[in-house]
């Protein structure tokens, strides 16, 4: 009799326990958004309990920049230079690279932050327990990359004004908007960077020289600091096929040449490589996912 | 009883430099088990120097700059900055490697028993030092060899090694500074964005890629105080125009400031150390 009721009680609660599950893995746009915005908040959380870091990533970087000023003034002795204008579209070789730099901080961005989530929640020792709620691991990823975004575009933001402030740039309004439209999409595109940086770190482990080649390389291919025709063609085509690089082209095309046509070819460009890369980075993902789990490396230090 | 005592005092700086050789080899035997790292560390001078040569480059249309030779006696930009950043990347990568030493082992859990060794803290960091400095000097070989080949025409191997005396004082200069950088590293334990940021605020007056005379006067001011100003000087000085009036003179000023600058370091080491121990805060993560 007692053994009767407790293997009752047993498939009542397999019953619950599986009831609750298809609620919970029901999927629907507003359930993963949900989902989404939980995970992205509490890494919100997290990083707002840091102020102090958020000035100093506002601060710090542009600091950076004032050595190529007096780089520039000792190499030209002008604040002009022709080959610049010639290669770049414009000859302020200095607003050049400090644009060159704020669009930057995204890409470190993806590399360092939304990239290394995992690994954090690893050393946090919280990542099983995130891994194991039943939601997709697709959602955890677009919420670490959608927190990673709300941090990004305020650093990105308010150094544009700054800068913009401090070396008397006579953006229009319009120009201004469409140079946060750039900056948007790029942080989109990051979401995709992010899934396949992601991918190494399940691989990896410990990516950090992994994520320091990546960032000295990428510091190399894309137009941070020069215009991308002065490399070698062999360097250069590299370059083409880094979707951020579009960021970069735009946001240039946009504010310094005033070329608007051109912005808009580029941010298309940047629009398509960048959804490429959406579908092949959460291939990648779910793919080397599937792979740890299934060899029991998930959750190895 | 003289000789005595000499013969233990020898015994026990045999004892101390057996330590040090330990520790360092020890550090060799970790970093061959990431072949990845190792491979990164050859290679990544040369990427790191890459994008600013680039840029130099970009700025003039070319290698050469008639304003910086009527500057310092000298046009070629990819010879004088990538001298300057070479100087750079040796001083930046010990420093921070000697200055997160002990903080690198307290992350490893073995600080308690390095430090519980019976040898001194300053062994312990010489080995530490050296270990960092043999890595840096793997990637300056690789990048001074690109300088050696783009210079080919000009290059002076008495030139050479007198940059390389200048490489060895700085060498030493940077032990003052990477001394009390353990100590903040000690205290603070996650003290890195403040020392970047005095990196970075430093790199304005420090003459990598632009010489001092660009700065507005007040930063030039500062920059005589900056010691980091006359290694780097002295280093390209040496390299580009051999032995002349201005490479002694910035090899004397090094000279005396390399005592006061090691006294400073071992100093606030000395009492931060013992500080922290007294506040039993050494092995806190």
């Amino acid at each position: 009799m007692v053994s009767q009721t407790i293997e009752l009680r047993r498939t009542k609660a397999a019953m619950l326990n599986e009831k609750l599950l298809y609620r919970a893995n029901k999927r629907s746009f507003k359930n993963s958004l949900r989902v989404i915005l939980a995970y992205a908040w509490k890494n919100l959380q997290n990083d707002l309990r840091y102020l102090g870091s958020w000035i100093y990533w506002m601060v710090v970087p542009l600091l950076w920049l004032i050595p190529y000023a007096f780089q520039g003034k000792a190499l030209l002795g002008d604040s002009d230079s022709s080959f610049f204008l010639k290669y770049g579209g414009t000859g302020d070789y200095f607003s050049y690279v400090a644009l060159g730099f704020i669009l930057f901080n995204i890409v470190d961005s993806a590399i360092w932050g939304a990239g290394n989530r995992l690994r954090w929640e690893q050393k946090s020792g919280t990542f099983e327990y995130i891994w194991i709620t039943p939601i997709s691991r697709v959602e955890l990823l677009l919420g670490s990359s959608f927190s990673e975004l709300v941090w990004i575009a305020f650093v990105c933001t308010t150094q544009f004004l700054i800068l913009n402030f401090a070396l008397s740039w006579t953006f229009t309004i319009i120009q201004i908007l469409l140079a946060l439209v750039v900056i948007i999409v790029t942080i989109a595109g990051l979401f995709s960077f992010s899934f396949i940086f992601a991918s190494i770190i399940l691989i990896f482990k410990e990516p950090g020289t992994l994520s320091e080649l990546t960032d000295i390389s990428l510091n190399i291919f894309l137009p941070v600091r020069y215009p991308l025709r002065i490399l070698p063609p062999f360097l250069r085509w590299i370059g083409y096929t880094i979707p951020f690089a579009y960021g970069f082209f735009s946001i240039r095309a946009f504010t310094l040449a005033r070329e608007y046509n051109l912005g808009f070819v580029w941010l298309a460009i940047q629009l398509v490589l960048s959804t490429i890369m959406w579908i092949v980075g959460l291939k990648i993902f779910k793919r080397i996912e599937h792979r740890t789990r299934k060899i029991g490396q998930i959750g190895a230090y | 009883m003289n000789e005595e005592k000499y013969k233990t005092k020898v015994n026990q700086l045999k004892c101390e430099l057996f330590g040090s050789l330990a520790v360092y080899k020890k550090s060799w035997q970790v970093q061959k088990r990431y072949p990845l790292a190792m491979f990164f560390y050859a290679l990544s001078p040369l990427l790191w120097l890459l994008p600013h040569l680039i840029f130099s480059s970009a700025l003039v249309g070319g290698r050469y700059s008639e304003n910086l030779y009527s500057l310092i006696g000298y046009g070629d930009v990819l010879i004088y900055t990538s001298l300057g950043l070479v100087f750079m990347a040796i001083f930046s990568s010990s420093m921070w490697g000697t200055a997160y030493s002990f903080r690198d082992e307290e992350f490893a859990g073995t600080l308690e028993n390095l430090y519980i060794t019976p040898i001194s803290r300053y062994s312990i960091i010489l080995g530490k030092t050296l270990f960092y400095l043999s890595q840096a000097l793997i990637g300056c070989i690789i990048q001074l060899i690109v300088i050696g080949i783009w210079y080919r025409e000009d290059f002076s191997w008495t030139n050479f090694l007198l940059s390389s005396v200048f490489l060895l004082v700085g060498f030493l200069l940077i032990q003052g500074t990477s001394l009390t950088l353990i100590a903040f590293v000690f205290w603070q334990k996650e003290g890195w964005k403040i020392i970047l940021l005095g990196e970075s605020l430093i790199l304005f007056i420090t003459p990598v890629t632009f010489p001092i005379v660009v700065l507005p006067t007040l930063l030039q001011n500062i920059a005589k105080f900056n010691p980091l100003n006359y290694a780097i000087e002295g280093f390209r000085n040496a390299f580009l125009f051999g032995n002349t009036g201005s490479v002694q003179m910035y090899f004397l000023i090094l000279i005396l400031i390399l005592p006061f600058a090691t006294a400073v370091g071992i100093t606030i080491f000395h009492f931060a150390e013992k500080w922290l121990r007294k506040k039993a805060l050494i092995g806190q993560y």
